[in-house]
């Protein structure tokens, strides 16, 4: 039937200019901060990243500290020595690329992150996966934190296992404090989606970043997450913070300030 | 209409009607002379020329024809000149009919004969007068006769037609009028116009009625039987796909159908997420789909009205009807409380398998409808009915997701006098849904819903045979949680959240005529309605010249209980005009405007359970409708086919979208995270349908478009241009086809082709903390393939004659059903991600994939 010899759509994908994208948090760690700068690509093109190497790029904060970054390699921009940001400054990054333009961030107030005194686990059983007549543990961290009641909060959690960051899009972890604000003394957060086994170590990291820092983050999940399920949030662009000064282009990424808290333990019944 | 005009309208009519019918010479020879009119009668019939008229109700009428008449055209036009005669061409014959002196009305209720149960649509006819009207929502009618005997038939679809000679003697004469049906089946579904013809004469355009009485069924997913997938074949009603919920008519958006449970209205139809409605075919005898023209007395949605009718039960004797399969078993129990007064239904409905494609979550349903009638007397009628449904899910974490519709109506049927026929109804409506998070620290229990409490009321004033008219009012008091959470236990360190609710009192008032005449029939009337924001109620004011966000909240307001926070006004003009050209074509244009003022609030692309309802307040304005639509409906082969060409064009004002990136969860001020935009819908249907015979069926194809605009001084999609909407399917074919292979084997088959829908694709891709991130720019530039499938059912009844030859009190058959014959993967979207390479790729994600065979069982006692 004639209908039926209907071949279904190639699917094709546009070719698009590249734009600007930064990545990058300046966080209260005496540390190296680091700025990253890349170009996007066509969709389908698996040929490998553009980086932008010879900009400018400089973090500055409300009460007048400039900091320098340098590039290294493959876009990546580096603080020269350890930096800190300080609680209750507002930063903001500076970009000059090199041909004139000029991308700059909003600016980002440095939090302060409650402490992560406790953390501990707790653990389910299930089939195992290869073996059904084997009962696995499966094991979750437990933390608390204590929330300041005095204003609205938005954490980012990072797990680690073994020393490495479950870094799937799946994994960004992200809590406000519209449901516990405040609640003494403890909020206790079960991270029930990482899997961690017995003798695992288990790192996590607290981070208290900005309300729009929060929103970026939870769009980018929602995007990279839901899409192609039955379900799926409507695809649509993923608005960041920066923006060039002279010129109307799109400037892809965040830049954005974090408090950080971080423990850990081994996982010993 | 002036007696000239008629006598015009007459000529030229039957001059079109003869070129249309059956040819029949009009030459006859009649000299000059005075003659009585049983004489000129006489001598045409000598000439050949076909009549028919009632020769007892002939009137004693004399003409002096001055000249010699050799064509009968001319003949009856001076005859009509002269007199009240009224002469009209009929398939192959002249009908004469005479305008009696007084007018008598006879009415009543048409129902079931063996059940007991209303007929809704079922049609009387005087048939020496060629004169009918049809039952109305409640299955009254009144008929105005002349005082004396008549012929009435009485038909109804799946009913043996009835003939009753009346004497028509008093003024005030009652008689309801019971059908038998014609075969003893159990729950199928079928499609189709109420009666022959009246596809032809109804002046509601657009209309489809899936109906449960018929012998052949079409194929079903899993072989359960489900109205709202059928109803997915029939010109310009789409789903977004398999697992998807809700329906789409005409383009629309799925929150822009009323749907109506005996007048109840249903939040949510679907079960398991979308794979099945939540009509129970064993609980609902009829659903009714007004996609083009809706009348003045319906309201509040931009699409369509769909009305199902729960069964009523057997006012005579009592049964158990059941059914298993791979989705559900169903028992209901049905009988007379009082035999011929009273009965009750009841009925009942649970998953067994779980069958959704969540493999962390286990899913399940069940529901739950009754019914009681109580005929105190032939002019009052009382009824109850209920529905109670819930769905499940529960996660290996002890999650607990509830949700379903919980809905009560009553209703009192009253004829006062001979002419007007009263509704009263009080109904309630609720849709919850409800989270219970046992486990975490900060564990609580999560609310949403929606409740409704209405009162109405509908009267019907039959003026006479050529005029009714229609006119009611309702009362609707909306009260929304949009979300609770509280503390599961005093161990949780959840706090107590819970938005403000929003109270809104919707009302209407709606006044119709419908005037029928030979050839012409207008339907119009005006429906005025509002809406009120009341108090409790905290109205955030924006700064002027911003956007609507957080940070430009200049004041809040707040309102008393009780005191009016603002209000919407809505004048809904409906007209409909149907022009007959003969008994069988007909043209019909139509416009309805409707004012929506509830919204379904959603930023995915399918609607979720958890999706919550707004009302339209200082912000969000309610969504105007205006839809024009012209078609052409003919039957042929005596009724043996229907078919009609439909176009129509819809523009709406004021949709309810969302900006991107928006977070609906728990948000105080939705405002901001929504815009307004238009969408403009149009296209041309056309259907086929064959009634009779071994094989029975219908095609159809419709060529739509659906388009939206969000031109927002802050937030425009698109660059402001119109895209097309989720819903925006260019082509449409279904092909449905029952076969009766013996008295007791049938075969079916249905076919579905539809152009694919449209999709954000990416214009590039970058990374973020070595996520991969799809860069999209405008929505829905992409477009799926094109979606089609096809299904088989074969149905088995076993025998139901006992060897003596009387039927058996026990009933049953099988259905075979195989979904998705030959196994077509339709992509449902495309997953965009890396492979273990850190290569890009692009996965077309299908939600079945494979041939779906089933089996169920179905038995009556």
């Amino acid at each position: 039937m004639l209908l039926w010899s209907c071949q279904d759509n190639n699917l094709e994908l546009d070719d698009q200019e590249q734009q600007v994208v930064i990545e990058g948090w300046l966080s209260d760690l005496d540390t190296i901060q680091f700025v990253k700068i890349s170009l996007s690509q066509n969709f389908l093109d698996n040929t490998g990243k553009s980086y932008i190497e010879d900009a400018g790029v400089k973090i500055r904060s409300s009460n007048g500290v400039t900091i320098d970054l340098i590039h290294s390699t493959n876009g990546l921009y580096s603080t020269q020595s350890t930096y800190s940001g300080q609680e209750g400054i507002n930063y903001f990054l500076e970009v000059r690329l090199s041909d004139g333009r000029i991308i700059q961030s909003s600016t980002q107030k440095m939090a302060s992150a409650p402490s992560l005194d406790t953390i501990n686990f707790e653990y389910y059983e299930r089939e195992s996966a290869t073996n059904e007549n084997i009962i696995e543990q499966v094991f979750y961290p437990i933390t608390q934190i204590n929330d300041n009641g005095e204003e609205e909060n938005y954490y980012r959690f990072k797990v680690y296992k073994n020393d490495t960051l479950f870094n799937e899009s799946e994994n960004i972890l992200l809590i406000n404090d519209k449901f516990f604000n405040g609640n003494s003394p403890f909020i206790e957060n079960e991270f029930t989606s990482f899997e961690f086994f017995e003798s695992d170590s288990i790192g996590l990291e607290l981070q208290e970043i900005t309300s729009t820092g929060y929103n970026y983050l939870r769009n980018l999940k929602n995007q990279t997450t839901s899409l192609g399920s039955t379900s799926f949030i409507t695809p649509g662009p993923i608005n960041g913070n920066m923006f060039y000064l002279n010129s109307d282009e799109k400037v892809l990424g965040y830049w954005g300030t974090c408090s950080i808290q971080t423990n850990g333990i081994k996982i010993i019944q | 209409m002036p007696a000239k005009l008629r006598r015009i309208l007459l000529v030229i009519l039957m001059v079109i009607s003869s070129t249309i019918g059956h040819a029949q010479s009009t030459s006859i020879h009649v000299e000059p002379g005075t003659y009585s009119l049983n004489q000129i009668l006489k001598i045409l019939r000598k000439e050949g020329i076909q009549l028919a008229y009632s020769s007892d109700r002939l009137p004693d009428l004399t003409f002096s024809l001055r000249q010699e008449y050799n064509d009968v055209h001319k003949l009856f036009e001076q005859l009509s000149k002269e007199s009240d005669l009224r002469i009209t061409f009929r398939g192959s014959q002249y009908l004469i009919t005479y305008p009696s002196g007084e007018n008598l009305s006879i009415r009543g209720a048409i129902s079931d004969a063996t059940s007991g149960e209303v007929l809704i649509g079922a049609a009387v006819y005087a048939m020496n007068l060629e004169s009918g009207v049809t039952s109305n929502n409640y299955g009254y009618y009144s008929l105005q006769l002349p005082k004396g005997k008549h012929v009435l038939r009485t038909n109804y679809i799946g009913y043996e037609t009835r003939i009753d000679t009346i004497d028509i003697t008093d003024r005030n004469q009652v008689r309801n009028l019971s059908l038998i049906p014609k075969t003893e089946v159990l729950n199928e579904v079928i499609v189709s116009a109420y009666e022959p013809d009246l596809n032809i004469e109804s002046t509601i355009p657009g209309v489809n009625t899936i109906n449960l009485n018929t012998r052949g069924q079409i194929p079903y997913f899993l072989g359960e039987v489900d109205v709202l997938q059928g109803a997915t074949l029939l010109p310009g009603i789409n789903t977004l796909g398999e697992d998807a919920n809700g329906l789409s008519v005409r383009g629309g958006n799925v929150d822009q159908n009323l749907i109506l449970l005996d007048e109840s209205t249903i939040y949510n139809p679907n079960h398991l997420y979308g794979l099945i409605s939540i009509f129970n075919p064993e609980a609902v005898n009829k659903i009714e789909i007004m996609k083009g023209f809706i009348p003045a007395s319906y309201g509040g949605r931009s699409s369509s009205v769909m009305t199902i009718h729960q069964k009523e039960g057997d006012y005579d004797s009592y049964h158990i009807t059941g059914g298993i399969g791979i989705v559900s078993a169903r028992l209901i129990a049905e009988g007379p409380i009082k035999k011929d007064v009273s009965s009750f239904i009841i009925s009942s409905r649970q998953s067994l398998f779980d069958l959704t494609l969540d493999a962390n979550s286990t899913n399940y349903f069940q529901d739950f409808n009754a019914k009681t009638n109580w005929k105190i007397n032939p002019k009052n009628t009382f009824y109850l009915s209920g529905y109670l449904g819930n769905d499940r899910s529960t996660n290996v974490f002890e999650t607990d997701r509830i949700w379903g519709n919980r809905n009560l109506s009553m209703r009192w049927n009253h004829l006062f006098g001979q002419r007007v026929f009263a509704n009263f109804s009080a109904i309630y409506s609720q849709y919850d849904y409800r989270i219970t998070q046992p486990r975490e620290a900060a564990s609580f229990i999560g609310q949403s819903n929606i409740i409704d409490y209405t009162i109405k009321t509908d009267w019907g004033f039959v003026l006479n045979n050529h005029n009714e008219f229609n006119f009611g009012g309702s009362t609707s008091l909306h009260r929304l949680i949009p979300g609770s959470r509280v503390p599961y236990d005093e161990n949780s360190s959840a706090d107590t959240v819970i938005l403000n609710k929003e109270y809104g009192l919707e009302q209407a008032i709606y006044l119709s005529h419908k005037a029928n005449y030979d050839k012409v029939k207008i339907e119009y009337g005006l429906r005025v309605s509002s809406l009120f924001n009341v108090g409790p109620a905290d109205v955030y004011i924006y700064e002027d010249g911003n956007p609507r966000a957080d940070e430009n909240i200049v004041d809040t307001i707040t309102y008393e209980p009780y005191k009016l926070a603002h209000s919407y006004y809505g004048f809904e003009p409906r007209a409909s005009f149907v022009y007959q050209w003969a008994k069988n074509i007909s043209t019909k244009l139509s416009f309805t405007r409707t004012y929506q003022y509830l919204h379904l609030i959603s930023n995915t692309v399918t609607p979720t359970p958890t999706d919550i309802w707004k009302l339209s307040d200082q912000h969000i304005k309610p969504t105007e409708s205006n839809h024009y639509s012209l078609g052409w409906f003919y039957n042929f082969d005596d009724n043996n086919y229907e078919a009609f060409v439909d176009g129509y064009y819809k523009t709406l004002s004021n949709l309810v979208e969302y900006k991107n990136g928006a977070d609906l969860l728990f948000n105080e001020n939705p405002e901001t995270e929504l815009v307004s935009g238009d969408g403009r819908n149009y296209g041309i249907e056309f259907f086929l349908k064959k009634n009779k015979g071994k094989l029975t069926g219908w095609t159809s194809y419709t060529l739509s478009r659906s388009e939206l605009r969000v031109d927002d001084p802050f937030e425009s999609i698109n660059n402001g241009q119109f895209f097309p909407s989720n819903f925006d399917r260019k082509h449409d074919i279904s092909v449905v086809g029952v076969y009766e292979l013996t008295k007791r084997l049938f075969t079916s088959v249905s076919f579905n082709y539809n152009s694919g829908r449209p999709y954000t694709r990416p214009v590039g891709k970058y990374t973020y903390e070595d996520i991969q991130v799809p860069r999209f720019e405008n929505r829905n530039q992409g477009r799926l393939p094109a979606y089609h499938r096809m299904d088989l059912s074969i149905k088995w009844h076993t025998k139901n004659i006992k060897p003596d030859g009387t039927p058996k009190r026990f009933n049953d058959y099988w259905t075979v059903n195989i979904y998705n014959v030959y196994g077509k993967k339709n992509v449902y979207s495309y997953v965009f991600e890396e492979n273990e390479d850190g290569e890009t790729q692009v996965t077309p994600y299908t939600v079945i994939d494979t041939i779906i065979p089933s089996l169920s069982y179905h038995f009556k006692f």
